[in-house]
């Protein structure tokens, strides 16, 4: 199963869409393309997960790393479209609380 | 005309410049790409040599001193395997040591980090963590307090290899050390500063923490985001999902964790797995529907639990998709007393 991820610059965030599966094979495409974004820490990061039809727990752990390296920077993570299979993951793990899930407010 | 056709057609163009046109460095030039082209498609440095002497034929190339001149042709062609070779034999290497790692931490896993399932009287505990590759994400812990106290533990390290293997000593030896003197929620509480310092970024821990009093048959239980357990209840043969807020372990600092309590009746289970089990992909790509868990339990309920969990195991086994396996943790308590 392959994945497609695109990002984007919009003045202060970056936008990642992706579309397709991200678990324990394609969590690897994801994080290279957050590396150097979480390293710069210049820019908040949304990441919009609509077209992500599935979601492992190794995935999740790209939005928590991603989530500790943008906090260093006071950066926010927000996360859109997600279904209610991921909303699930992020409610139980309890990640909900910190990162900003399906949230409708822009950051421009 | 295939694809091979045609890159035999390209050799064929690169011999003819070099040996009849007097276009040498042109050829020579050609044969690098040539080369990537060839072992693109996985073809062998003897295919090559085969095509070559074919080829001496086919342009009818006799005298000897074109045809040692021709074999410049198959030499440049060749340099581009013999590196392809040495990339081979380094990440061979590489390998080999990325097993060596696995092995360290998966005989960690089966030495230090090996619980026994304690044998008690009004309890009875069964217990199956089947990893999906060499070393497990996935641990339970059991420690009997012998009195009438006990406190266990199952965990999801999200995060492979010895760093997840160090995590699960780390788990281990701070349930060990904290005892039954801590309550889940506290227990969590330190074990989450231990693991936030700890660990690599994009790491985290879930995992259910109970603590169970034998004489009072109540269970305190905590949650670091871990899925609900569940409790089967006997007399209305219905499941209840339990769960206590609290974040995953390794996220932050400040967390805290809830705590709550349930009592179990005689017969009474309580169940608690990983992801591996109510996220199972099936052989079609769809999910495990947990209902049919909940059947599998009820089928079983009057067998001993590590029968039970062995015979869902099994079931799972055979309903999952070879490709798509992860670790596989089911924990059932079952209150076997008045």
């Amino acid at each position: 199963m392959n994945i497609n991820i695109s990002a984007e610059e919009k003045s202060e965030e970056y936008v990642i869409t992706m579309n397709g599966e991200l678990d324990v094979y394609t969590a690897p495409e994801l994080q290279k393309v957050l590396d150097p974004i979480r390293q710069d820490g210049t820019h908040h990061v949304r990441i919009d997960v609509t077209d992500v039809s599935y979601m492992d727990s190794t995935g999740l752990g790209i939005f928590v790393g991603t989530l500790k390296d943008l906090n260093q920077h006071d950066k926010e993570l927000r996360v859109t479209g997600a279904s209610n299979r991921i909303l699930r993951l992020f409610e139980i793990t309890g990640l909900r609380d910190l990162m900003h899930i399906n949230e409708s407010s822009e950051v421009e | 005309m295939t694809y091979v056709d045609e890159l035999a057609n390209e050799y064929k163009d690169i011999m003819s410049k070099y040996l009849f046109d007097q276009k040498q460095d042109e050829a020579l030039e050609m044969c690098h790409t040539f080369s990537d082209k060839v072992i693109q498609i996985d073809t062998s440095p003897e295919e090559i040599v085969t095509l070559h002497m074919d080829l001496l034929d086919d342009l009818r190339v006799t005298d000897g001193d074109k045809i040692r001149q021709s074999l410049h042709i198959v030499q440049e062609v060749l340099i581009a395997f013999g590196f392809t070779y040495r990339d081979y034999k380094a990440m061979l290497a590489k390998i080999e040591v990325h097993d060596k790692e696995l092995d360290v931490a998966s005989s960690l896993q089966e030495t230090m980090l090996k619980t026994t399932i304690p044998v008690l009287d009004g309890l009875e505990i069964g217990a199956i963590s089947v990893p999906a590759s060499k070393v497990s994400g996935d641990y339970f812990n059991i420690i009997n307090h012998r009195n009438n106290l006990l406190s266990f533990g199952v965990a999801d390290v999200i995060g492979k290899g010895i760093p997840a293997a160090i995590a699960m000593s780390m788990i281990k030896f701070s349930m060990d050390f904290q005892g039954a003197t801590k309550n889940p929620s506290e227990g969590l509480k330190s074990l989450n500063r231990v693991v936030e310092r700890n660990v690599n970024q994009n790491m985290f821990i879930t995992m259910f923490y109970g603590l169970y009093n034998i004489e009072t048959d109540t269970l305190h239980f905590s949650s670091a985001g871990h899925e609900p357990g569940l409790i089967y209840r006997n007399d209305t043969n219905e499941f209840e999902e339990i769960d206590a807020k609290g974040i995953v372990l390794g996220v932050t600092d400040s967390a805290e964790y809830e705590q709550r309590q349930v009592k179990l009746h005689k017969d009474d289970m309580l169940i608690v797995c990983t992801d591996g089990v109510t996220e199972l992909r099936k052989h079609d790509d769809t999910f495990i529907d947990l209902d049919d868990i909940k059947d599998m339990i009820v089928d079983t309920k009057e067998h001993h639990p590590q029968d039970i969990v062995q015979y869902v195991y099994e079931s799972l086994t055979r309903m999952q998709h070879t490709q798509k396996k992860d670790d596989l943790t089911l924990f059932i308590l079952k209150n076997t007393g008045e």
